[in-house]
């Protein structure tokens, strides 16, 4: 039962059935042909025009906001009776709209962005606050402007590594518009600077020695790392801001998914069209 | 119990709406400072942006059936998110993120259809609205693009079959009307702002049409929300004449604090206007204008999806490269397709600024360049292998050999380009407009090649190598910059390095565009390549091609990953002014249109487009003026 009192879906039907009841006692207007327009209504209409205009109507345009009310709600009514609602495209999409809206609404109503809901989301996500891998390194750069083949020229400076200087190591590689030292820099930041992939590569290097080779978008690279730091957890109120974007998306898109699901369960589609193929039928099924 | 239940979800509906259109807006934390670190770069980083992208607060966007796009995937999909496509629902994602992004909306009736067809008081029941409610009850594809027409005639009261005028519009669904998405648009833009990591920047566009010629400019400022809601967006609709539109800069950004950056875009459909010798009102360039064009314009938008504007080849006959991804389908309901003048390209254009500096003292045409993509989708994605199109009727291959509803253009036509490569300080609003300011930006059709240019008078070979970067700024100027009369007469030298975009093609050549002014005032151009991979010494020999027209793949066996060169001008006149801009190919490499035909299974051919492009980057010129500094 508990569990169940946690399903958004749950809440969804309860707030409804209490929006019911409430919208039945402030609205016994809605079941004869009476149309007032109260105090409220009035106020309504005003407020509406400040909103848009910045200042208040005036007690002329006011009765020409009231006129076209009342004309409205008088052909709105009659359109009903007639069921021009019906199968009318316009009305369809901004009916589908609002449910959509409505989705949108409740899921902040059942799930606000509390600082406990907040919490809890980033407890249970937290593999998603890791800080990325951060490096501190050097590299040298072989291409294929200098050499037949810079993989085999790469691995041959490795393999006489103990026989070269640092300095004589690092003129080993080629002239190249790239820094030698890195310092400090995240994956993100060297896939951007050297190309997508490299960062994974370096998970697989040692630290503390030349290692290598990897390909980069540039060329072959021999690497020495200095100092690798592993990706952590990074405490809540560093990323609470993300978290609570993160959490209101999450929500609206679980909310929306839920509801739709749900109302989809009565209906059985049957699209009859072979240009479907059969594979989209089978959405059907899962219902 | 379930049922009845259910049942009551109309009567939700109804309570909810209601409580819906009270709400007021939320309060803003716009200028609430953020805390992360943000990354300083002494000698300048390259950041990578947009400065023109829409969605559907743009009236076209909404007219065009795109309805769901918003700022917010704007920027979601900028930094790099995957988005569900505004356009085709289904996922999108950038191969890698964008630094920073100008969501820029047109200002012309800013987010009024969309709350035209949800029925909002003093929209949909006024002259305007109800005209196109009546004519486009419905958001049928032919009923929005009626409208759409209408608008284009209406905004700048030509003949139309509302019978509306710019009048009706800015008082009916325009003007004070706008201040509601304007805000809204700037509250989302503060919230996405992220320095150091991602940085928006609030902005605009001003869509001047005068008479089917594309005038428009892009507007974006560092200030914040703060600032921004001091005024609402300058429009076409208050005036199609670009000096009004610098008059009303000018006198916002006395009262506001504000700092523009106007920036114009496609002068290849300018109709002869964007860089000619007389002013919108047939009068001829004088200083003023001259003086008050370099405040706010100083660059311009040379590659975007509605094509390239460096040059033609028409006008510039010796350039075997000047025919890429050219576009001339003009805004105009007609269909026309007009024969380049040379105000309609960038290169020509700053020869007739040249030439204009010997009459009157002053040229209006000393620009940088920027590349963008005025996406109509509200996503940035221009890669060609990863095109979402300029907007909802040419977002899927399927759609793209049929007519888009801009001018008499079908969907191939478009271009995937560009983007703009920043040289800032740091990934933050104030930095990235100061390089704009500066010019120290350029221009890409798509690959993220990073372009480093400098000038001075005091460069030698041993400049170039490790230390150019300090060696440029300390000794010269980089890219944007001027150069003045040296005192011993030696040719100006540039230092140029071009690195790959690390995932993406080898590079062809570096190529150095120069125009001057003769003796007898006229301006002429010639290029010269100056670095060229693969040890080619002549620029005649083509790199190669490594596409398989079946496969839509290449190899990077050709070309080179970085080239870079220090060269002098050999034919320096000192006493002609001039400007020097760097372009750098790519190998060729394939265009989204042989990708999509072979998605397809159909001919390339039937796409009407070459099946390979060399894409490139277009550095903002170097000036040589031939006075003392």
């Amino acid at each position: 039962m508990k569990k169940l009192l946690k399903e958004p879906l749950v809440h969804f039907f309860l707030i409804g059935a209490v929006l019911f009841v409430v919208y039945g006692l402030v609205n016994e207007r809605s079941n004869n042909e009476d149309i007032i327009v109260d105090k409220e209504d009035v106020a309504h209409m005003a407020e509406l025009w400040q909103l848009q205009w910045h200042r208040p109507p005036t007690a002329e345009e006011l009765q020409g906001l009231i006129d076209r009310y009342v004309e409205q709600e008088v052909l709105y009514r009659e359109a009903l009776k007639l069921n021009l609602d019906h199968n009318d495209e316009i009305v369809k999409r901004r009916l589908a709209q609002k449910m959509e809206f409505l989705g949108n609404d409740l899921s902040t109503m059942v799930a606000p962005a509390t600082e406990e809901n907040v919490l809890a989301f980033y407890e249970k996500h937290k593999d998603n606050y890791q800080s990325d891998y951060v490096y501190s390194f050097k590299q040298i750069i072989f291409t294929g402007d200098h050499h037949q083949n810079p993989m085999v020229a790469a691995k041959n400076i490795l393999k006489e590594k103990e026989n070269l200087t640092a300095e004589q190591l690092k003129e080993a590689g080629d002239a190249f518009p790239l820094n030698f030292e890195f310092t400090n820099v995240d994956s993100f930041y060297i896939n951007r600077e050297l190309g997508d992939g490299v960062a994974e590569q370096l998970k697989t290097l040692e630290t503390g020695r030349w290692d290598g080779p990897i390909v980069s978008g540039f060329g072959v690279h021999l690497v020495y790392i200095e100092k690798q730091i592993k990706p952590k957890i990074q405490p809540f109120e560093d990323v609470r801001e993300k978290v609570t974007a993160d959490y209101e998306y999450q929500m609206e898109n679980d909310g929306k998914e839920a509801i739709l699901n749900e109302l989809k369960k009565k209906y059985h589609v049957i699209i009859k069209s072979e240009a479907i193929a059969s594979k989209e039928l089978a959405q059907n099924k899962t219902e | 119990m379930k049922k009845l239940l259910l049942g009551m979800l109309g009567l939700v509906v109804l309570v909810s709406c209601d409580t819906k259109t009270e709400k007021k807006p939320e309060e803003v934390t716009a200028t609430e400072v953020k805390e992360s670190k943000v990354d300083s770069f002494p000698e300048k980083k390259v950041f990578w942006g947009d400065t023109h992208n829409h969605t559907g607060n743009s009236f076209d966007v909404f007219l065009f059936g795109t309805p769901n796009s918003t700022p917010e995937i704007a920027y979601k999909f900028a930094r790099g998110e995957e988005v569900e496509s505004p356009t085709t629902g289904k996922p999108w994602k950038l191969s890698k993120p964008l630094d920073f992004l100008v969501v820029a909306d047109h200002a012309e009736l800013l987010g009024s259809i969309p709350l035209m067809y949800q029925d909002v008081p003093g929209i949909s029941d006024t002259k305007t609205g109800k005209t196109f409610l009546d004519i486009a009850p419905n958001k049928s594809e032919k009923n929005l693009q009626k409208i759409y027409d209408i608008l284009n005639y209406a905004a700048f009261d030509q003949p139309n079959e509302a019978n509306l005028t710019a009048k009706d519009l800015v008082n009916d669904i325009g003007g004070e009307k706008v201040m509601q998405a304007w805000h809204r648009y700037i509250e989302t833009a503060e919230r996405y702002n992220d320095p150091g990591k991602f940085t928006t920047l609030i902005g605009w566009e001003w869509s001047s049409n005068n008479r089917g010629a594309n005038l428009h400019r892009v507007v974006f400022m560092p200030q914040g929300g703060d600032v921004a809601k001091q005024f609402i967006p300058y429009s076409a609709l208050d005036s199609d004449n670009p000096e009004d539109l610098w008059n009303w800069l000018e006198a916002t950004s006395k009262k506001t604090g504000a700092e523009f950056v106007a920036i114009p875009h496609n002068p290849n459909i300018s109709l002869g206007l964007m860089f000619a010798e007389t002013r919108l009102n047939g009068q001829p360039i004088d200083r003023a204008y001259a003086a008050q064009r370099m405040k706010w314009e100083r660059s311009v938008e040379i590659t975007q999806i509605k094509g390239d504007s460096e040059a033609h080849p028409i006008l510039s006959p010796n350039d075997e490269f000047a025919d890429f991804e050219t576009y001339d389908f003009a805004l105009t309901p007609d269909g026309a397709r007009p024969k380049p003048t040379k105000a309609d390209y960038v290169r020509s254009g700053l020869k007739v600024g040249l030439e204009l500096e010997e009459k009157i003292g002053l040229n209006p045409y000393k620009i940088g360049f920027v590349g963008s993509t005025d996406a109509h989708t509200g996503m940035s994605a221009i890669e060609e292998n990863n095109f979402a199109g300029k907007g909802q009727h040419d977002s899927e291959p399927s759609k793209r050999s049929h007519p888009t509803g801009i001018g008499s253009s079908k969907g191939w036509d478009m271009g995937a380009a560009g983007w703009v490569g920043v040289w800032a300080e740091s990934n933050t609003r104030q930095s990235i407009v100061d390089a704009f300011q500066r010019k120290e930006v350029y221009a890409t059709t798509g690959p993220r090649i990073t372009l480093r240019v400098f000038g001075s008078f005091q460069f030698t070979k041993e400049d170039l190598g490790a230390h150019m970067v300090t060696n440029g700024y300390s000794k010269g100027v980089p890219m944007g910059g001027d150069l003045y009369k040296p005192t011993n007469g030696a040719a100006p030298g540039f230092l140029i390095s071009a690195i790959k975009d690390p995932d993406g093609a080898n590079l062809d050549r570096i190529q150095v565009v120069k125009g001057w002014v003769n003796d007898k005032g006229v301006a002429e151009e010639k290029i010269y390549d100056v670095a060229l991979s693969g040890g080619r010494t002549d620029g005649k020999t083509k790199v190669g091609n490594t596409v398989d027209l079946k496969t839509g793949k290449y190899t990077n066996t050709i070309g080179a990953p970085e080239l870079s060169v220090f060269w002098t001008d050999p034919d320096f006149n000192a006493n002609q002014n001039a400007f020097y801009y760097v372009r750098t190919l790519e190998i060729p490499t394939p265009r989204y249109s042989l990708l999509d035909a072979i998605e397809l299974g159909i001919d390339y051919k039937e796409t009407g487009h070459e099946p390979t492009i060399q894409e490139r980057v277009y550095s903002s010129p170097i000036y040589y003026n031939s006075i003392k500094k």
